[in-house]
Parts: structure tokens; C-alpha cells; sequence
């Protein structure tokens, strides 16, 4: 299959021309090229925020680029369309989480919008297990969707997906969930697909299935299309190198016998080590299993071996890790973090508030203190103490909460997500100062995060959270990229993650 | 004073505004509205009713509604009355109505704080079970020959004010104390606005909750144990609408069903208005069913009023037209 240098290829049954995408001040993707001929599977590849998840969503009429065109076979699409117009033509697109109906079952949800099946239930049956076989699938299909799982959920999406006609089929990260078996069928399918003359694009992370179906590869940088080749001329390490193109060294775990250990987590055939004073990361996928061991040391959905100052700790819920001197700040600040109908003061203290008192009542004098030194340190703007919350902007919102956690009481060990998630660089600034004084004062800070750049700026060594062993990385230049190819490294040579 | 500032202060202080109203419309009418005497009446006639309004209050800023409060009182009333009959101590049957309140509590509290049930469903199935309970107890009938030492307690009047009337107080002083004065208030608000972000920050959701279902059933054995001295006799249908009431009054106090907000201040102010409104009609000789009208109109009204107030203040057209009225 020729490919020219704009990344055209002959007879394309889908073609998206000078597509240019801004969001706000950011721009996407900047007038890129994405051809796929019948019988293709593309793999779309690139960091987080590169554009793939973009480009597949100007595919399906999910985000209106600034200009650009769209051709599926040939005939130009108006690609301001609304979805559904944009569906009728052939476009297929399978988003990363499942969109089902909760309240239905299985068969009801593979045959939603198929008049055809719709009216018998013994007919929506037997076209939903049909739709189930085609991903090696036996799941009962009266069973409701809100009890299955995850993993389930997808199997279930997917087959719906599938077993339509389609031209084009586009699919985000649709193996991060499956097991191995329900992959293999996945795979199979489109394959199947593609012979039948259907044109596919594959975005996912997962670079040994990317390399077991695909074609040919397409890799963005920064919203540009920066390569873009058969998939037979790559093997793995070729792709992780090309992927992130300045590589360097991962330091090998060093035996910190210099600061005093406060905290150790033993895993399977890992002891993880957490030094006093130190801001220790632990980077991985979105969603991947350093979040989850966060919950865990915070006492929620899961036990975990642990000591800490030498103490078995095994909390029994947060409460329990809060007397322990262990505070965490969740990635969704605005949900578990927020006291939405109380003011700024009581959101800031509430955790301690018994010490914040005068003869047993509470006294707001006293927590005033803390919210004094809460703005200075954190730079808090605007903020009336005595308002509600939900008065301060979404930056100050978040100061708040972290604030809490900061200098409501002094941590033994804080633990965080995504940190500087959905702030502004100033504040971004302000946070990671914020806690490297924190660190300099002997608290211990684990920040999990599945973006390398907030890693480079507020940790000083982190662990790559993927596979059985994790490997530590020591901060070094150009950080964030030797620590994504430290990812994707440990992604090509391990199966699964587990806490 | 713009009309705005007029605004947020009607929405913070509506509801007082509204019993001065009131008042001064009953006096106007006849000037023995103020009276001494006609200003006890209308605390004793208040006291069983505030009594549980206030815990409800608490229950329901924690998040959570008790609808039982009625059958409670009137379980409470008749267990208290057969047991000071039988077993001849007025002391002894005061328990007895108490822990009838307390498992009450208990078992609400438990369905609802740590089961998860909703609250509006446990509450209702046991408004039906402990109001049955009490019809099958005493067949219907009314438990009458109570001894003199216990009706003989409405009686009592220190410094010329009932008994009945202290209780009352004692209560609204005690749910300023917890919700205002002690650090615990804000954490039940913690608890009763944002439920999982409070549990994250340490605190015991479910224990604060299942607390305050105790205090509402205590509160309801004491509502029903005081109509049961006041009438000299309990009836199994005493409590009957008092969970309707002391809502309406919980929600004429500014109390969200959403959990989270609210002042006792508004709530027993909130109480007054709903006594002065019933004590003014008798005064006008109007029929007890008007009554039951102007209370259910006074709430829908109180509601709408609040929500276009604070509709005013943050969605902004109201607000940007009241601004550019003073621009020349």
C-alpha cells in the first residue's frame, strides 16, 4: 500500500484532510492528514494529549475542528454534522468508556435502535448472543447491565458496536479492560473486518497488540503527525523509541540508607520504600494500579501490607489513617474533597475541628489561623473565609483542599493524585512549593499521577507502577520523557499490574 | 438599601419577619393577643410539637428524615400510661416510654446510617408499625386513670410558666448548643451536605447520623409522655400528624431535605409562626380547617419565596436588572 508524504493512501475509504482542532488557547491537532484505505487497521499512537483521542472524536462528530474536510469513500462528509449523520454515513466510532443503559439487559442494549430484532424478545435474545459470540462471549444476556463489571460492560459494548455494518470503525483503548481471551477474539474480529474491506483505526497505548493487528502506525506529537509507516519495518523497542525520541537512562533502585524509611508497602516480590522528608512518585497509567494503591494506604476498597515508623499498618478506613498521620487528597477534588454547602474556613478545618476550640466551643478565631496560613503559603486570591465555598474559584477550591491536608495538622505522610490536576501554572507553582516545604519539614509525599510532566515537577525520585517489579527513576534532564519511555518499556515486557 | 440587599435579608430572616408580621396583624385585631395568659397558651400548645421539631431539625440537617415521630409519640405515651398503672410507679413507666422511643431510634438508625436504606421508606413503614402496635396494645381504646403525681406535672408552673414550656426551651437551647456552639454541629453538617467528601475527611458518618435517629425517637417518647400528662390520659392516636407538623415546621425553619443547611434560630422561629398563625385564627373565630389551609399555603409560599430569593442572589438576570436601575 503506497503511502505519500502527506499520508495519503490510494483509494482511501476514509480521508480527513487539514483537520485543525484549538482548545481554548491550545491547539490540538494542527492541520494533520489521516487516510485509511479499505482493509487498514491504523494505529493511532502518541502521549497523553498528543491528539488521538482529537482526531477520532472530529471522526465521529464529537469535536468541531476550526477547518478541515472529511471524505468517506469519496464523497465528502460535513464534518460540522451532527453525530447521527455523521453515524449514517458509515462512521462507527467505540469510545473508551461503554455507553449502555444501566436499567436494561444485555439483549435489550446489543438490540437498541434495530427495529428489526426490537420487537420479540426471543428475537433481541438470539441477535444478542449471536452479536456476544463474535467476541467469544457466553455471557447470559437477560442478566441487567448495572450488575455487570467493568470488563464485562466492554465486552458488551463492543459487541453492540460490532455487530452493526459499518464502513469505518474507529476504537479508543478498546483492550484496557478485556482479558486475554476476550482480546484474542477482539483481534480476530477486526482482522476479519478489514479483510471484509472495512477501514480501522486502533488507538491504544498497549504497544505489543498494537503491533499484533496493525498495519500500519501513525504517531502524533503535540497535535502533529510524526511518522507514519507500515507496521511490519517495527518492533517493539523501535516503537517505544519512537514514541518518546530522547531516551535516557532509568537509574536502578538505590538503597536509601541516608534518611530514616517511615513508610514500606510489600508487594507481591517488591518492598517499597518511602524515606522521611522525600516527595516519592508513583507514575503509571491512567486509571493503573498506583491509584489504586493510594486508596489502599488511605484505608478504602482493599488491605495492604504495610508498616508504618516500623508499625504494622492496615487501616480500617480513613478515619483510621487520619490518627495515623496519613492524609490524602483525591484526583477529584470537587467531589471528595468539598463540603459544598459550608464556608471556606469550616472546608479548610473541619477535619480537626475538636482542636480548634474555646472552652469545648468551636471557636473561629482559632481556625482563622490555619486559614491565614493556608492563603500566604498557597496563594489563596479573593477568598472571604466566612463564604460559602462555592463563592472561590475552581483553582482556590482546590488550594483549599489541599490546603487541608497541608496545614490543618502537620501529615506523617501525605498522598496525593494528580496534585496539580486542572490548575493553572501559577498555581501549579504554588502547589509543588507548598510541598516541598512540607518535605523539607520531614513529612513523607507520595504522588501518584499518570502524567510524567507533574512527576518531573514535584517529585524527587518515582516508581514506573506497571507490571511485578517496579523499577525506580531518580530525577534527572528531560525527566518526563525517559520516564514515559520507562512506561512503555515495562508495558512491553510485563502482562498485568497488580497493587 | 438597594431592593437586593432587602432581598437577601428577607431570605435570611423570612421567616422571623414573618411571625412579627403576624403578631402585630392578631393585635391589631384584638390586643389580648399579647397577653400574658395567651402568650403561655401558645407555648404550651407549641411544647410537644418543638420538642421533636428541633431533633428532627438536627436529623434532617444530617441528612436524613424520621417520619415515625407521630406513631413514636403515641407507642410511647400508651406503653408509659399501662406501665404506671400496673406496676404503680410513675417513674418506672416514664422509662418503659423512653425506651420505646430509644429502640425506635436505634432500629431507624441502623436501617438507614449503616444499611443504606432510604430514610423516607424505613421511616414510613414504621410510622405504620408503631402506630399499629399502639392500637393493638389498647385495643383502640384510650388508657384513662392515670396516677395524680403524673398528670399533676403539666401542672407545675415555676415562676408562673409551665413545666411544659421549660422542656421546650431546655430543647431549643440544646439544639443551639450542638449545632452552633460545639464543633460536632459542623461536623453533622459535613455529614448531612457532603456525605463521602465528610467521610474521607475522618469523619464517622454513620454513627453521627444514627445518633441523631435516637434523639428524635428520645424526643418523640417525650412529646408523646408530656400529651399523655397534659390530657390526663393516653390515647393510641395522640401523635396522629405530628410528623406532618414538626416537617412543616422544619421546612418553614430553612431546613433542606438535601441536608446540610440550616439554623435552630429559623427552625424555632419557624415553630412560632406555625403557634401564633393556629393561636390568631382561634382569636378570629374561624374554622379549625382554614387552619390547616393557611399553614400548607404559609409553607408552599415560605418555599417559593426562598428559592427565587437565592435564585436572585446567584443566577445573575434578576440581579444584573436590580444593578442597572441605579446607573444614571
Amino acid at each position: 500500500m503506497g503511502v505519500n508524504s502527506n499520508g495519503a493512501v490510494a483509494n482511501p475509504i476514509l480521508t480527513l484532510e487539514n483537520i485543525h482542532v484549538q482548545f481554548g488557547g491550545i491547539t490540538a491537532l494542527r492541520d494533520e492528514h489521516l487516510s485509511v484505505a479499505p482493509g487498514e487497521i491504523v494505529g493511532l499512537l502518541g502521549q497523553n494529549g498528543a491528539g488521538k483521542s482529537t482526531f477520532v472524536n472530529v471522526a465521529a462528530g464529537a469535536v468541531r475542528p476550526k477547518r478541515g474536510t472529511m471524505f468517506v469513500e469519496g464523497r465528502r462528509v460535513d464534518i460540522l454534522g451532527k453525530p447521527r449523520e455523521i453515524e449514517r454515513v458509515g462512521i462507527k466510532v467505540i469510545h473508551q468508556e461503554p455507553t449502555l443503559v444501566e436499567c436494561l439487559s444485555v439483549a435489550d442494549n446489543i438490540c437498541l435502535g434495530r427495529p428489526g430484532e426490537w420487537r420479540r424478545p426471543a428475537a433481541r435474545k438470539q441477535c444478542a448472543r449471536k452479536a456476544l459470540q463474535l467476541l467469544g462471549s457466553a455471557m447470559n444476556v437477560d442478566r441487567l447491565v448495572s450488575s455487570l463489571g467493568f470488563a464485562e460492560r466492554k465486552v458488551v459494548d463492543l459487541a453492540r458496536a460490532l455487530s452493526t455494518d459499518m464502513k469505518v470503525l474507529l476504537l479508543d483503548e478498546p483492550t484496557g479492560a478485556l482479558g486475554q481471551d476476550e482480546t484474542d477474539h477482539l483481534l480476530n474480529l477486526l482482522r476479519n473486518l478489514a479483510r471484509q474491506g472495512k477501514g480501522i483505526v486502533y488507538v491504544s497505548h498497549d504497544l505489543r497488540v498494537v503491533l499484533a493487528v496493525c498495519t500500519r502506525l501513525v504517531v502524533l506529537r503535540g497535535g502533529r503527525v510524526v511518522l507514519n509507516e507500515p507496521a511490519e519495518a517495527f518492533n517493539l523497542t523501535k516503537l517505544s523509541k519512537a514514541l518518546a525520541p530522547t531516551p535516557s537512562k532509568t537509574k536502578q533502585p538505590t538503597t536509601g540508607a541516608e534518611a530514616e524509611i517511615v513508610l514500606e508497602i510489600k508487594r507481591d516480590n517488591q518492598l517499597l520504600q518511602f524515606p522521611r522528608g522525600g516527595i516519592i512518585g508513583l507514575f503509571g497509567l491512567a486509571a493503573g494500579a498506583q491509584f489504586r494503591l493510594t486508596e489502599r494506604l488511605f484505608g478504602l476498597g482493599g488491605s495492604i501490607e504495610a508498616t508504618l515508623d516500623g508499625k504494622r499498618y492496615a487501616p480500617s478506613g480513613p478515619r483510621n489513617a487520619i490518627k495515623r498521620g496519613v492524609y490524602y487528597v483525591s484526583a477529584d477534588r470537587e467531589r471528595d474533597g468539598l463540603l459544598g454547602r459550608m464556608s471556606a474556613l469550616e472546608n479548610l478545618v473541619l477535619p480537626w475541628i475538636e482542636r480548634h476550640t474555646w472552652a469545648g466551643t468551636y471557636s473561629r478565631p482559632r481556625a482563622a489561623v490555619v486559614f491565614d496560613k493556608a492563603r500566604l503559603h498557597l496563594n489563596i486570591t479573593g477568598a472571604f473565609m466566612d463564604g460559602p465555598i462555592s463563592a472561590l474559584s475552581g483553582g482556590n477550591r482546590q488550594k483549599i483542599v489541599l490546603g487541608r491536608w497541608i496545614f490543618g495538622d502537620r501529615p506523617r505522610v501525605l498522598l496525593l493524585s494528580h496534585p496539580t490536576q486542572g490548575v493553572d501554572v501559577g498555581a501549579r507553582r504554588d502547589i509543588a512549593k507548598a510541598l516541598r516545604e512540607l518535605a523539607n519539614d520531614g513529612v513523607t509525599v507520595l504522588v501518584s499521577s499518570s502524567e510524567a510532566d507533574e512527576i518531573e515537577l514535584i517529585c524527587d525520585t518515582t516508581y514506573i507502577c506497571f507490571g511485578d517489579h517496579w523499577p525506580r527513576s531518580e530525577a534527572a534532564p528531560d525527566w518526563a520523557e525517559s520516564l514515559l519511555q520507562s512506561l512503555l518499556v515495562q508495558m512491553a515486557t510485563n502482562t498485568e499490574t497488580r497493587v | 438599601m438597594t431592593a437586593r440587599a432587602i432581598g437577601y435579608f428577607l431570605a435570611r430572616n423570612g421567616t422571623f419577619v414573618g411571625c412579627i408580621l403576624l403578631t402585630i396583624f392578631f393585635y391589631y385585631w384584638n390586643s389580648n393577643f399579647l397577653s400574658l395568659l395567651n402568650l403561655r397558651n401558645i407555648g404550651e400548645a407549641l411544647s410537644a410539637l418543638g420538642v421533636v421539631s428541633i431533633p428532627l431539625a438536627l436529623l434532617m440537617i444530617g441528612g436524613a428524615v424520621d417520619l415515625s415521630v407521630g406513631s413514636v409519640a403515641s407507642l410511647s405515651g400508651v406503653v408509659a400510661a399501662t406501665c404506671m398503672i400496673n406496676a404503680g410507679s410513675v417513674a418506672l413507666g416514664i422509662i418503659a416510654g423512653l425506651i420505646v422511643g430509644l429502640t425506635s431510634g436505634l432500629i431507624n438508625g441502623l436501617l438507614v446510617s449503616y444499611y443504606r436504606f432510604n430514610s423516607i421508606v424505613i421511616t414510613l413503614g414504621a410510622l405504620s408499625v408503631w402506630g399499629g402496635l399502639a392500637l393493638n396494645l389498647t385495643g383502640g381504646r384510650t388508657v384513662i386513670g392515670l396516677p395524680e403525681s403524673f398528670t399533676g406535672l403539666a401542672l407545675i408552673k415555676p415562676a408562673g410558666i409551665p413545666l411544659d414550656v421549660f422542656v421546650l426551651l431546655a430543647t431549643i437551647l440544646y439544639g443551639v448548643i450542638a449545632l452552633e456552639i460545639l464543633p460536632y454541629g459542623r461536623r453533622l453538617r459535613a455529614a448531612g451536605g457532603s456525605p463521602r467528601a465528610a467521610f474521607l475527611m475522618g469523619v464517622p458518618v454513620e454513627r453521627t447520623q444514627l445518633l441523631m435517629f435516637v434523639q428524635v425517637g428520645l424526643a418523640a417518647a417525650v412529646a408523646g409522655i408530656m400529651l399523655a400528662s397534659k390530657l390526663a390520659a393516653a390515647t393510641p392516636i395522640t401523635g396522629q400528624g405530628m410528623e406532618i407538623n414538626s416537617l412543616t415546621v422544619v421546612l418553614l425553619g430553612g431546613v433542606a431535605f438535601t441536608g446540610g443547611v440550616g439554623r435552630i434560630s429559623r427552625v424555632s422561629a419557624g415553630l412560632l409562626f406555625v403557634g401564633i398563625l393556629r393561636n390568631g385564627l382561634v382569636f378570629l373565630n374561624t374554622s379549625q380547617f382554614l387552619q390547616q389551609i393557611l399553614i400548607g399555603l404559609t409553607l408552599i409560599v415560605a418555599i417559593v419565596f426562598d428559592e427565587t430569593i437565592s435564585k436572585l442572589g446567584q443566577g445573575r438576570p434578576l440581579a444584573l436588572k436590580l444593578e442597572n436601575e441605579h446607573e444614571p
